[in-house]
C-alpha cells in the first residue's frame, strides 16, 4: 500500500510529498498516547488518504467518526432550521464528491469544516428562498419563545443586530402575531411595503447568522 | 434515508481517486503550455515592437511594468488552483487577494503611466487588431485552465471566475506591452480592458459553467 501510494506521487515534487506522507504515517503509527494528546485526529488524515486509494474499511471508520462531529457542528450553528440530519447527509455527500481535493499531509479538519460550512450556508439560503426558515411559525403566541433555547440563541443575537424598523416588522407580524394589515397600519405602511420590509429583515438575519458560522 | 444507510451506500460506492495535483505543478505546466504558444502565435501574426529589448534594458520602470504583467497570470492561476481546494477560509481569502492584487498592481502602474509614462508614448509597433488578439488568444489558456482544474471544488466561485479571467487574458495582455505600441491610454483600453471584460463575463456565467462541469 505504501509503495503504491508513494508511486502515485511521481511528479517533480514527489520527494517532498513522500516525506510529508511518511511524517503523517509515522505520527499515526508512533506512540499512540503522544498522537492522541498532541494530534488526536491525525488518524483522520491517514484514513482519508486510504479512502482516496479505495480502502473501504478506512472510509467507513472515517465516516463513523466524523458524522457526530458534523452533527454537533450543524446543531450548534443552524439547529433552529429543524433538519440537522438532512444537512449532515448533504455534507457527507459533498465530502464524498470532493475527496480528490484532499491533499495528503494537510490537516483534515479544516478541509472537512470548509465543506461543511459552505453546505450549511447553502441550506440557509435555500431555506430562506423556500420560506422554510420561519422559526416562529410554530411558536407564535407561546411563552416558550422566551424560554432558554440554544437553537434560538443565534436568531436572538441576529435580531439585536438589525435596524429597529426591520426588527419591529418581525416583532409585530411574527412575535405578537398581528395580521399583516394590522401590523401595516400600526407601522404606517402599506401591506406590500410591510411584506417587503419583512423579506429584507429575513435577508439581514440570514447574513448575520452566515457570518457567525 | 438514515445517516447509517447513507454511510453504507457511500462506502459501497467508494472508488479510488487520484488526488488533484498541487497548485504549483498545475501552474508550471499551464505556464509552459500557454506562454510559448501565445508568443509564437503573436509573432506569426505580426512582429513585436522593434525596440522592445532596448526599452526593457534602458527603462527600469517599463521593465517592472512588464514583469508585473507577466507574473500576474501565473499568480492568478495559482490562486485559482489554490482556492479550488477546501481549506481554512483565511488562507483561501489570502490566496484570492494576492491573485487579484498583483493584477491590480499592474493596472495601477499602467494608470500612473497615463500621467507619468515609463517611456515616451509612440505609435511604433502598433498592431491593428491587438484587442481582438487579446480576447482570442485568451481562449486557449482559459480552456486549459478549466480542464486542469476540472476536479477542483471552489467554494468561492465568483473569486475563482475572476481569477480565471485574469489568468487567461494576462499572458497576451502582458506580451502586448512589448509587442504593440507603448501608449498608456491605448494599453488601458485595448490590452487591459479585455482582462476586466473577460473576468466580469466569467463571473456572470460561472454558475452555468459549474453546472456543465
Amino acid at each position: 500500500m505504501i509503495a503504491t501510494t508513494l508511486h502515485r506521487y511521481s511528479f517533480p515534487l514527489g520527494l517532498y510529498t513522500k516525506v510529508r506522507y511518511l511524517l503523517v504515517l509515522s505520527n499515526h503509527l508512533g506512540s499512540s498516547s503522544m498522537s492522541q494528546t498532541k494530534q488526536p485526529r491525525v488518524h483522520w488524515q491517514q484514513w482519508m488518504v486510504s479512502a482516496q486509494e479505495g480502502d473501504r474499511q478506512a472510509y467507513e471508520s472515517l465516516l463513523k467518526e466524523i458524522t457526530p462531529v458534523l452533527a454537533s457542528y450543524v446543531t450548534n450553528k443552524v439547529g433552529f432550521l429543524g433538519y440537522t440530519e438532512d444537512i449532515v447527509q448533504d455534507i457527507l455527500l459533498s465530502i464524498h464528491g470532493a475527496r480528490q481535493t484532499y491533499q495528503a499531509g494537510r490537516a483534515f479538519e479544516p478541509w472537512m469544516f470548509t465543506i461543511a460550512k459552505r453546505r450549511v450556508i447553502d441550506h440557509l439560503r435555500l431555506a430562506e428562498k423556500n420560506s422554510r426558515w420561519d422559526p416562529w411559525d410554530d411558536q407564535t403566541h407561546t411563552p416558550e419563545l422566551c424560554a432558554p433555547n440554544p437553537h434560538l440563541e443565534a436568531l436572538q443575537h441576529a435580531m439585536v443586530n438589525i435596524p429597529d424598523k426591520y426588527r419591529e416588522a418581525i416583532q409585530l407580524t411574527k412575535i405578537q402575531g398581528l395580521q399583516l394589515d394590522e401590523a401595516a397600519q400600526q407601522m404606517g405602511l402599506t401591506v406590500s411595503a410591510l411584506k417587503s420590509r419583512c423579506s429584507r429583515a429575513y435577508q439581514m438575519l440570514r447574513k448575520i447568522i452566515e457570518k457567525s458560522l | 434515508m438514515s445517516i447509517d444507510q447513507l454511510q453504507k451506500d457511500l462506502v459501497a460506492q467508494l472508488e479510488a481517486v487520484k488526488p488533484i495535483p498541487r497548485p504549483a505543478i498545475i501552474v508550471v505546466v499551464w505556464s509552459l503550455l500557454c506562454f510559448p504558444s501565445i508568443i509564437f502565435t503573436m509573432t506569426m501574426v505580426d512582429d513585436f515592437r522593434v525596440s522592445w529589448t532596448e526599452q526593457l534594458i534602458s527603462s527600469p520602470r517599463f521593465l517592472l511594468e512588464f514583469l508585473f504583467g507577466v507574473i500576474s497570470a501565473p499568480i492568478a492561476a495559482f490562486a485559482a488552483s489554490y482556492i479550488g481546494t477546501p481549506q481554512e477560509p483565511k488562507k483561501l481569502q489570502k490566496a484570492a487577494i494576492i491573485g487579484v492584487g498583483i493584477f491590480i498592481l499592474f493596472l495601477s502602474m499602467t494608470l500612473w503611466s497615463v500621467f507619468n509614462p515609463a517611456l515616451p508614448p509612440s505609435s511604433q509597433g502598433a498592431r491593428p487588431h491587438c484587442v481582438y488578439e487579446t480576447f482570442l488568444y485568451s481562449l486557449w489558456p482559459l480552456g486549459l485552465m478549466v480542464f486542469a482544474l476540472r476536479h477542483h471544488r471552489s467554494y468561492f466561485p465568483k473569486s475563482s471566475a475572476a481569477l480565471y479571467g485574469i489568468a487567461a487574458t494576462m499572458p497576451t495582455s502582458s506580451m502586448m506591452h512589448i509587442a504593440c505600441k507603448y501608449e498608456p491610454l491605448h494599453i488601458l483600453g485595448f490590452h487591459i480592458l479585455p482582462v476586466l471584460v473577460m473576468s466580469f463575463v466569467l463571473i456572470g456565467i460561472h454558475r452555468k459553467v459549474i453546472k456543465m462541469l
